[in-house]
């Protein structure tokens, strides 16, 4: 268990909303000249998070979990800088790494060392700075000679490795972790822990969103449970996550939650 | 959302937040229709000018892979599109009544379907720039204008050598070396800065829009054919002049017609595509900017 270094919150979330306005056809699609006309569409506001509050403690490593569609992505993306708020507030007392570590895959048709570099400018870094690291990332990776093929001929486990070795090694300060390791295989999840805990305690903040459930009870110290956007419960690692199971074996035989664990 | 400080780079702290002594580095709040602050906007997008550089290398480098020609696509591609006009022009009417007047018309054909290549590539290429970069624009958060700006390099980087085909041409058919071709790099520049500011007021439209590039490749095709390129400035009816001149490109379009055959262009030529650079670049960059922090969401 990572070492928590002080109680400073690395971000505050006071009652974030977030809608989208979704348009679809209305009921009568068959008529033609409705169709062209955009305003005879429904539209419908949906709410992917609801007055959400939460504190990230800096050093931590913060997991969300919750079902398919209960705003985890939303929250990343809203913590990144990605998504605008609909209302309420992120206050961000450290640099975010501007890098969903899922997002590597820049251009697929590029071989993963080109993809490196890419990630690397993306997030910030001058291109000196990005070779500098070039070499951990490739080790980290462990990727062998592949890396020199397209990134489209990667297996989705390959995908992940890069995808995490470079969002890891940019030296952020807040480091958001969306489902990249769910397609990682057992001895990358050893390796990925063991990073994890080293920049826990460098005072990185990792907030992680993953499906895999024994992953996240070995490694967060924090958990946000979302369910249908809202907050179901905050706390310790300890006291959610065997509450968010007991529920997931509650509502019937759910059990993908443990399966890629 | 007032994006008051970007997370990555600048730390030029918001009113303070909460009760803590420590200095927020980034507030996330409601979006509003302001732009952004420009300076900071300017300096991140600066920061990532080795980003665009990159992308736009990598990615002419990525569609020429996979032929056998490659990269000379680049430049055979625009000719062989010189060569169809050309044709389809000699069918329809004689081009020029001497050796010379021919070389001249053909001359100035090629230069244009060439420049019009560039500003088209440029409007289009950004146009959808934020569409087709979906995952970029879902998983990062650096300044969107990076995207429109990639393909504004692309252009530029496939302009060099096309460059050095125009120049070949003309010598082959014998046209003048006239001074007057020192303002073909100035009108060249204009075209560029009105695309780009185009572009990126379609790449705005088009996140509201989706069936604006479909629409956009119709307009472009219609433009292409009311500026004075498979055929010159004199051969255009009298009747038909007032409704080419709604074109943008139609006067700058005319000046390059003029500088390429060794005549001054007409001032009113940079008057009148410059007060369409003016606008399309200042509405533009304007429309895009104050909308970029939104594209996430509606895509």
């Amino acid at each position: 268990m990572p070492v928590v270094s002080d109680h400073a919150p690395a971000i505050e979330v006071e009652n974030l909303s977030v809608y989208y306005r979704t348009s679809f056809e209305g009921a009568d699609t068959r008529n033609p000249f409705k169709l062209l006309l955009r305003h005879e569409r429904e539209h419908r506001m949906v709410a992917a998070l609801e007055d959400v509050s939460c504190t990230i403690p800096s050093g931590s490593v913060y997991s969300v979990v919750g079902k398919n569609g209960a705003g985890k992505s939303t929250l990343l993306r809203v913590l990144g800088g990605i998504l605008a708020p609909s209302a309420g507030r992120v206050t961000l007392y450290h640099r975010v790494s501007p890098l969903l570590a899922t997002g590597i895959g820049f251009d697929r048709r590029l071989s993963g060392r080109e993809n490196i570099m890419l990630g690397g400018l993306a997030n910030g870094l001058k291109p000196a700075q990005v070779r500098e690291h070039t070499a951990e990332i490739l080790d980290f990776a462990a990727l062998g000679p592949a890396i020199d093929s397209p990134v489209r001929t990667y297996s989705s486990g390959m995908n992940a490795r890069l995808a995490f070795a470079v969002a890891v090694h940019m030296e952020p300060e807040i480091l958001l972790i969306d489902e990249a390791l769910a397609a990682g295989d057992a001895r990358f999840k050893k390796r990925c822990r063991r990073k994890i805990d080293e920049l826990c305690a460098a005072d990185v903040t990792v907030v992680l969103v993953s499906h895999g459930m024994k992953f996240i009870q070995a490694i967060a110290d924090h958990c946000l449970w979302l369910d249908e956007g809202r907050v179901r419960a905050e706390g310790s690692a300890e006291d959610v996550i065997p509450a968010y199971l007991e529920e997931l074996e509650v509502s019937a035989g759910d059990e993908s939650a443990m399966e890629d664990a | 959302m007032t994006f008051t400080a970007p997370p990555s780079s600048d730390p030029s702290p918001p009113p303070s937040a909460s009760g803590s002594a420590r200095k927020p580095v980034a507030v996330f709040e409601r979006s509003t229709l302001a732009l952004p602050a420009l300076r900071i906007y300017m300096r991140q997008l600066w920061g990532r000018r080795s980003l665009v550089a990159n992308l736009a290398r990598s990615q002419l480098k990525a569609e020429n892979y996979d032929t056998v020609l490659g990269q000379i696509w680049l430049i055979l591609n625009p000719l062989l599109l010189a060569g169809v006009y050309v044709l389809v022009r000699g069918v329809f009417r004689q081009v020029g009544s001497t050796p010379m007047e021919r070389n001249a018309i053909i001359a100035n054909l090629i230069m244009g379907v060439f420049f019009y290549r560039f500003a088209n590539s440029i409007i289009a290429g950004s146009a959808g720039s934020i569409l087709r970069n979906k995952s970029m624009v879902l998983n990062t958060n650096f300044p969107r204008a990076v995207f429109p700006l990639i393909g504004v390099v692309k252009a530029v980087i496939e302009f060099v050598p096309i460059l050095m085909v125009l120049v070949a041409m003309h010598a082959v058919l014998g046209q003048p070396f006239g001074l007057s071709l020192v303002t073909v790099p100035v009108l060249w520049l204009m075209i560029l800065i009105f695309s780009l500011g185009a572009g990126m007021f379609f790449a705005t439209l088009t996140v509201y829009l989706r069936d604006t590039t479909n629409i956009l490749t119709f307009v472009m095709r219609l433009l292409f054919f009311m500026t004075p390129i498979i055929y010159t400035v004199d051969e255009i009816p009298a009747g038909l002049l007032p409704y080419l001149q709604f074109n943008p490109l139609f006067p700058v379009f005319w000046a390059l017609e003029a500088a390429w055959d060794g005549r001054w262009p007409p001032a009113v030529t940079y008057l009148w595509f410059g007060a369409w650079m003016i606008g399309a670049f200042l509405v533009g960059v304007a429309w895009f900017i104050s909308k970029e922090r939104s594209f996430a969401s509606r895509l």
